[in-house]
């Protein structure tokens, strides 16, 4: 039993790193109207900006903050270069993907260029020691990722529902045409949005690589978890990527271990969700359903 | 001898009642007209009968047989075929063959003999029929063009030949005259008339332009808000009452 | 356009295939063996891509993980040759066979799941697809894969294990490499003959009228559904036919050869060739190719301070290629000719003082 509970509270660490990864995908989605299938390269990327950072000197955690603001550039960058000339997701849904694979395939590169293909060591944010917790024994690792999950969590609310450039965005996700025209800067809140989105990749990245060590394959895996978790959630939902993240990261680490069919197909359970939710209920658990006119 | 009966169609979008108790009939070889403001659930209605909708309760029923019992792809089998509001030409496909997608229901060639190349022949009939109704509709000339670029009145003579292709015995056309000039309107009232009589079609059309309404239909209906106001010959509709408080609001009362 | 000018036009490109095929024809007799080995890999990569073409590019639905179809291919004839003997050829068909029952499989959830969710889900699959192999790695090998093998008397006289090869008859004269290229060629150029068949029926209509605007083609009694399916069978068979060639090609399988990294190259191939064409995918694998094999090689070893690592610059052109084919010339390689050579019609087309035509482009295949 506390063999299970351990598996848990591992899922629930994985889960949070899901649920970073799944709301940066959000963030997008409702601004752009896009699934960002680059997410994972460019979180990786940014978390190689902050290995960078930190080998240079800086402590994990401001190298972390300047991570994320290399994320933060990168991210708007890359919206206002490649992503906005292409005009609406809903009419080209092909020239989204291609646009989005070339960012995979471009960053990808582009990191083992100047990284190298070696695995990196990466430092963690919260030490390498281990809690009692309902007596089991946890990695502090994992009681972090929690930690800045809600922490990431409580920011975007405040963002989103306080602030005025969350309002924004908000508007712009709702109507970019009409909140155009009440004189909200369009672009500059898309640009604002994909920068979140990439900083808050920065970080999920930064969480997540210390187990696995960093390389140019970091994130391959979390994007689609990632996924799972907003497909689970509701793609334009924010509790739906935590609650789906936390889901998906327990069924992930759960499953493969006590059902011998799935032992080595890590990633089978949450690409189960993915097609049964898509096939039964494409709006997820928390998303709003879209009905249209023939 | 009717050829479409619409019996008490009721048709709902969540809350919203579009279609409510809609009766009415088509006889063979009519010209008949749906008419009525925005939102009266004209074009519901032809959603109903092409099958992309399906009514919560009510029967329709053409030549006889269950409408309703037919997806959406085997009405151009049946001999029902239409045209869109908003045009619905593929724009990947050149202007002929955007006419002969329409001959789909008459042909047969599959995977197999298509990829075999054993579909000559069809494709032989196919292209002359499509061509035939271009030339028929002066259109020949654009027949290899993409249809991208073309003017819309253009655009919608070539939905029509798509439609026509098929020799369908009913053929909806969904506000055919819109966005036409007044010479445009006045020939494309001679073609539907023309059509009707020399290939035994049956026409319903909905549409705005009352010229073209009053000009050349049979019988017309009147909606409002999913309902049926009036049914007549276009004389008696255009002196209705209900029909004109429906368009242009009640009198007000003197105080 | 003139009757003289559409002559000039049948007969530019009569010249230019004719001499495409003397070339193509002549290069196993040019190149060494090395170099006809690695065009001839060139050849399952067109497959693939022309099978991805005629879902993605023609019909509209959307795969990033057509890749897993090619390993479906190709551990299919791996297993066939290996444990039935059977001839390659024979194999190839087989595997052609499955990888239809395949693609049909993927195809029907695929009906209710549209766009970039079936995007989202295909590229799920091609990322599962490699730990599919890893978990059943008692018939697949797992990540060091199997080696496809022939029983044969050696020099010994002992019968041992051999890799598998296409052998040239003596008849021909020609070495097993230029057979091999040769044999496969004709496959390929079979499979975009039939596709181009296809594309220029009925059938092909209601791909593209399905793909533009799916409501009309149902209207006009396209059965929709039966359509979607069966073009992504025929795509899946295409892309196992490819595998199936890789693997002969290879005399082995294993699961480093089926990642994600495969199907996004297959997406790179259909866009830079240019979709909805049947050129296309042909000359988006040779672009691929010459690029792998041609370019890649000849950049210099570290040109940066650090560890610069070369193999790593064929993905990262690509993805650019990608990005600014998207922003500048989304018909890809025949797309552009295409529109180049409208614009070319239109000015010779002008009249002194007039009014200008309008230019047409694209049009069907």
């Amino acid at each position: 039993m506390s063999e299970l509970l351990q598996y848990v509270f591992i899922g629930l660490g994985n889960g949070a790193v899901y649920a970073m990864v799944g709301l940066g995908l959000v963030v997008i989605y409702r601004s752009t109207g896009l699934l960002n299938f680059a997410q994972g390269e460019l979180a990786m990327f940014a978390t190689f900006g902050v290995w960078t950072l930190h080998e240079a000197g800086l402590p994990i955690w401001l190298a972390l903050l300047g991570g994320m603001a290399i994320g933060f550039a990168i991210g708007a960058i890359v919206h206002q270069v490649v992503v906005r000339p292409v005009g609406d997701p809903h009419q080209k849904p092909l020239a989204v993907v291609i646009v989005t694979i070339g960012l995979f395939l471009g960053f990808n590169a582009l990191a083992q260029l100047i990284w190298g293909t070696n695995e990196k060591e990466f430092a963690t944010l919260f030490g390498n020691s281990e809690v009692d917790v309902l007596g089991t024994l946890v990695d502090w690792q994992k009681l972090g990722a929690l930690g800045i999950l809600a922490a990431e969590a409580l920011v975007f609310w405040v963002i989103f529902q306080k602030t005025k450039v969350g309002l924004g965005m908000r508007a712009v996700a709702s109507n970019p045409e009409s909140s155009a025209l009440v004189g909200i800067p369009v672009t500059r809140i898309l640009m604002i949005g994909w920068g979140l989105a990439v900083s808050v990749g920065a970080v999920a990245g930064a969480v997540w690589a210390p187990t696995p060590g960093l390389s140019s394959n970091l994130m391959q895996l979390p994007l689609i978890y990632g996924f799972a978790a907003i497909t689970l959630g509701g793609f334009d939902s924010f509790v739906g990527a935590v609650v789906g993240g936390l889901f998906v990261g327990v069924l992930t680490d759960v499953v493969p271990r006590y059902v011998d069919a799935f032992e080595k197909m890590t990633l089978a359970p949450a690409f189960l969700v993915i097609l049964v939710v898509l096939l039964v209920r494409p709006q997820g658990i928390f998303g709003r359903k879209v009905v249209s006119r023939v | 001898m009717s050829l479409l009966e619409v019996e008490d169609v009721e048709v709902r979008f969540g809350g919203v009642v579009a279609l409510a108790n809609l009766t009415f009939s088509i006889a063979a070889g009519e010209i008949f007209a749906l008419i009525g403001p925005n939102g009266a659930g004209k074009t519901t209605l032809f959603n109903v009968v092409s099958r992309l909708y399906q009514p919560s309760q009510g029967a329709v029923r053409f030549a006889g047989t269950d409408l309703l019992a037919l997806p959406a792809h085997r009405i151009a089998a049946s001999g029902i075929a239409r045209t869109f509001q908003n045009l619905a030409l593929i724009p990947g496909l050149s202007v002929l063959d955007n006419v002969a997608v329409g001959a789909h229901a008459a042909t047969s060639a599959g995977f197999w003999r298509s990829g075999l190349r054993l579909n000559r022949g069809e494709e032989r009939r196919v292209r002359a029929d499509a061509l035939g109704l271009l030339d028929r509709l002066g259109l020949a000339d654009l027949a290899q063009r993409p249809c991208a670029g073309l003017p819309y009145g253009t655009l919608k003579r070539i939905e029509l030949a798509r439609a026509m292709v098929a020799r369908p015995r009913l053929l909806l056309l969904d506000e055919p005259a819109a966005g036409l000039t007044h010479a445009e309107v006045d020939e494309l009232g001679g073609v539907i008339r023309s059509l009707r009589d020399e290939h035994d079609l049956t026409v319903l059309l909905v549409e705005h332009h009352m010229g073209m309404v009053m000009g050349i239909s049979d019988n017309v209906v009147v909606m409002d808000l999913g309902a049926k106001i009036a049914e007549g010959p276009p004389a008696d509709v255009q002196a209705n009452p209900a029909v004109i408080a429906a368009y242009l609001g009640a009198p007000v009362e003197e105080v | 356009m003139s009757a003289a000018g559409r002559l000039r036009d049948t007969r530019s490109i009569i010249v230019v295939s004719g001499v495409l095929v003397v070339v193509v024809l002549a290069l196993p007799q040019v190149l060494d063996a090395f170099w006809t080995r690695r065009i001839t890999l060139w050849i399952p990569l067109a497959l693939a891509a022309l099978g991805l073409n005629l879902l993605t590019g023609y019909n509209g639905q959307i795969s990033v993980g057509h890749g897993a179809l090619y390993g479906v291919g190709a551990y299919s004839t791996a297993l066939i040759l290996n444990e039935w003997k059977w001839p390659q050829l024979a194999a190839i068909a087989a595997s052609a066979v499955i990888c239809f029952v395949a693609g049909v499989a993927v195809g029907l959830p695929a009906l209710r799941i549209k766009g970039l969710y079936l995007a989202l889900v295909t590229l799920a699959v091609a990322t599962l697809f490699p730990q599919v192999l890893e978990q059943f790695s008692g018939t697949t090998g797992g990540s060091a894969g199997l080696a496809i093998t022939n029983q044969e008397m050696n020099r010994r006289g002992v019968l041992a294990d051999r890799a598998i090869r296409v052998e040239a008859p003596t008849w021909t004269g020609l070495a097993d490499d230029q057979w091999a290229y040769y044999v496969f060629l004709a496959v390929a150029a079979l499979c975009f003959l039939v596709v181009r068949n296809l594309v220029r029926s009925r059938v092909g209509r209601s791909m593209i009228a399905i793909r533009d605007n799916e409501v009309a083609a149902e209207v006009s009694g396209v059965n929709v559904a039966i359509v979607k399916v069966l073009t992504f069978g025929v795509s899946a068979a295409l892309a196992g036919v490819g595998g199936a060639i890789f693997a002969i090609l290879q005399a082995r399988v294993s699961s480093g050869s089926f990642t994600l990294v495969a199907s996004l190259y297959f997406l790179v191939a259909v866009v830079v060739g240019g979709s909805a064409s049947i050129a296309g995918p042909a000359i988006g694998a040779v672009a691929i190719g010459l690029f792998q094999d041609v370019v890649t090689p000849a950049l210099p070893e570290s040109v940066t301070p650090w560890d610069l690592n070369a193999k790593a610059a064929t993905p990262l052109i690509l993805g650019t290629m990608l990005i600014l084919l998207m922003l500048a010339a989304p018909g890809g390689i025949v797309g552009s000719a295409r529109q180049l050579r409208a614009r070319l019609a239109v000015r010779a087309q002008r009249p002194a003082d007039g009014p200008i035509p309008t230019p047409t482009t694209g049009g069907t295949p």
